[in-house]
């Protein structure tokens, strides 16, 4: 019963002669969270950029069983949400006001603030527990706080598919967690499909049902956790030699890098 | 599997209490919802309140600077002469005083629309079209065509609209660096503003005398000798401007969230800003073919509107308001404080204006790089 949500056939994105994803075949299940994990400079934001049309690319990509080509940018925006990496508002604009922008492709011209308009931007509040800072500025509020009010706006949209672009990156630990479980808790009370771009291997490994791991513009491993998060494919990907144990409290797979301690470094320095 | 997205908005567990604040926050931070058949939009009250308060104290000064002057009127000869009223009086209201408050009026309504839509197009301040050289391009334009003995109304609206598109899109060609940084477009429009204001300079040493000098005083931006057609331009300047302005108002908002975001929620990008700038250049190239190129307006009615209202953008009309009354407020200044000789509206903007920029630029300069 499993349906494709979003998917890509022979994606092809970037300059002739210089593609940074040349020929790549995908399909995202509904109702899954998907991690997209790579060095940097792997095409990991641009698969995800281009996944959500906001990128110009070759091929096709199929969201709800539609080739995007035939849907108008209002139509994609009101079935996929996309966060991209460090989005930054005006100066002084409120929650409320910031997450009320994410009704945009729902308004019409005469139709600018239905009860649905209305009603979403709630909710968005809620789920993320915003709704206490609904009449604060942006610019007054933690990274963390600043991230889920963005997520709130993403939310507000509506869409069955929520694409982010390193919600994590620049966020103290505790934040981290907070975006995190706030993702899952989309995913597993309201079946929202959520694909996201992180850079932390043990947040992909613990938060995610799928894993893709990119290596120069191509799929190099694709699987649960547990089978992509290897220490071969660390090698492979990565070229970091790394211990993959299981974490004792999540049972998912930990990533420890195989790097020397200083101390044991300096007791190995031959005395002069 | 088809996930239910609409499982109820909240969940029974909501604090009512809580409920209550976020009523309250949305109706600060959104105002307040008005809805009809098929019909739906937010007003907020504070806006308007804000905005009818300046349209009141608008209306007094216009009042107050045709009543005042080299003959001075009574409140009830004003009235009596607006509303048609003949005799001599009367006669200075309607063909002097009278135009020059209204086309005054008109002429900062212009500015400050166009300054609050490129403020808030660049997310910053400062990107507003008397800094960026908008207006001195429709001055430079404008002072060719006077030299050349092109005076008709058409010819100098038109080619003060065709000055101001060029220079925008040599400021934007030029800051373009894969993307717009509103810094960047800051720096590189005042550059471009001298090159043009020296451009200006230039063909008036080089026109023949009389008309130097007319067109001189022309850049330095007046109200004096406004008369009803110069008003109607404006007016219908204005006419064109506001409503689209106002149309467009959404995607204006959409588009201050960042290229990305927009486009992520399915704004149509290029067109949008091509559509907003378009409208911008054309309120203030009207406001300068018919007025001059009057500084600060632009870049201070936005601020004092966003600031009163308490929201970041947004309230164009209130922008075009404030507009208004500085205009209005610096033309009265202009005639009352020189005793028998009369500074143009410019020159009291400028005087006034330039420690405001000067503040600005010293406030941004102080932080980070942000744009």
């Amino acid at each position: 019963m499993d349906e494709e949500a979003l998917g890509a056939r022979g994606l092809v994105v970037g300059y002739r002669g210089h593609e940074v994803i040349d020929g790549l075949d995908l399909a995202l299940m509904r109702g899954r969270i998907t991690a997209i994990i790579g060095a940097n400079g792997c095409g990991k934001s641009t698969l995800l950029w281009a996944l959500s049309r906001l990128l110009p690319s070759e091929g096709t990509v199929v969201l709800d069983g539609r080739d995007t080509a035939t849907l108008s940018t209002r139509e994609i925006a009101r079935r996929l949400s996309v966060l991209p990496q460090g989005p930054s508002a005006p100066e002084g604009l409120t929650v409320a006001d910031l997450v009320a922008r994410g009704r945009y492709p729902h308004q019409k011209w005469l139709r600018q603030w239905s009860e649905a308009d209305e009603a979403a931007v709630r909710e968005a509040l809620e789920r993320t527990n915003m709704t206490a800072f609904a009449g604060r500025p942006i610019d007054e509020l933690s990274g963390g706080q600043r991230q889920k009010a963005w997520i709130a706006m993403a939310l507000a949209q509506r869409t069955d598919t929520v694409l982010l672009d390193e919600p994590t990156t620049y966020l103290d630990i505790g934040h981290q967690a907070e975006v995190l479980d706030l993702l899952v808790e989309l995913n597993v009370s309201a079946g929202r499909t959520i694909v996201l771009v992180l850079h932390d291997l043990n947040q992909a490994a613990r938060y995610a049902d799928r894993v893709i791991a990119m290596e120069r513009g191509r799929i190099a491993a694709d699987g649960t956790p547990d089978e992509v998060i290897t220490a071969e494919t660390l090698r492979a990907v990565f070229g970091v030699e790394a211990h993959v144990v299981a974490d004792p409290h999540s049972g998912a797979p930990l990533v420890i890098p195989a790097s020397v301690p200083p101390a044991v470094r300096r007791a190995a320095q031959p005395t002069s | 599997m088809t996930a239910s997205l609409d499982r109820g908005a909240m969940g029974p567990a909501a604090d009512p209490a809580l409920g209550r604040a976020l009523d309250r926050a949305l109706d600060r931070a959104l105002g307040r919802a008005v809805r009809g058949p098929g019909f739906s939009a937010r007003l907020a009250p504070r806006a308007l309140l804000v905005a009818s308060a300046a349209l009141a104290v608008l209306l007094a000064l216009a009042v107050a600077s045709i009543c005042f002057g080299d003959y001075p009127l009574r409140f009830d000869q004003v009235v009596d002469a607006i509303f048609g009223g003949s005799g001599g009086q009367s006669y200075i209201v309607q063909r002097f005083r009278l135009p020059r408050a209204v086309g005054g009026a008109l002429a900062g309504a212009l500015l400050g629309l166009s300054g609050a839509v490129f403020q808030t197009l660049a997310r910053n301040v400062l990107a507003s079209p008397d800094v960026l050289g908008v207006e001195t391009g429709a001055a430079l334009v404008t002072v060719i065509l006077m030299t050349l003995g092109l005076t008709g109304t058409a010819a100098l609206t038109g080619g003060a609209f065709a000055g101001a598109a060029v220079v925008t899109a040599a400021v934007y060609v030029l800051a373009y660096r894969r993307g717009i940084n509103g810094m960047r477009l800051i720096l590189v429009g005042i550059g471009v503003n001298a090159c043009v204001t020296g451009g200006t300079s230039y063909v008036l040493m080089l026109a023949e005398v009389h008309t130097a000098e007319r067109a001189h005083n022309w850049t330095l931006g007046g109200f004096n000798g406004l008369g009803w057609e110069q008003v109607a331009v404006l007016a219908a300047g204005l006419a064109v401007t506001l409503p689209l302005a106002t149309g467009l108002a959404a995607r204006l908002r959409t588009l201050s969230l960042g290229d990305g975001v927009a486009r992520a929620l399915g704004l149509p990008l290029e067109r949008s800003r091509l559509l907003l700038v378009g409208t911008g250049v054309l309120a203030a190239a009207a406001s300068v073919a018919v007025a001059g190129p009057v500084a600060f307006i632009a870049l201070v009615a936005p601020q004092i509107a966003r600031r009163l209202i308490g929201r970041p953008d947004g309230g164009l009309v209130t922008s075009a308001i404030f507009g208004a009354l500085l205009a209005v407020a610096a033309d009265f200044a202009g005639r009352q404080l020189a005793g028998d000789a009369e500074i143009p509206v410019g020159i009291v903007t400028a005087l006034a204006g330039g420690p405001w920029l000067v503040y600005l630029l010293m406030k941004r300069g102080s932080r980070s790089t942000d744009g």
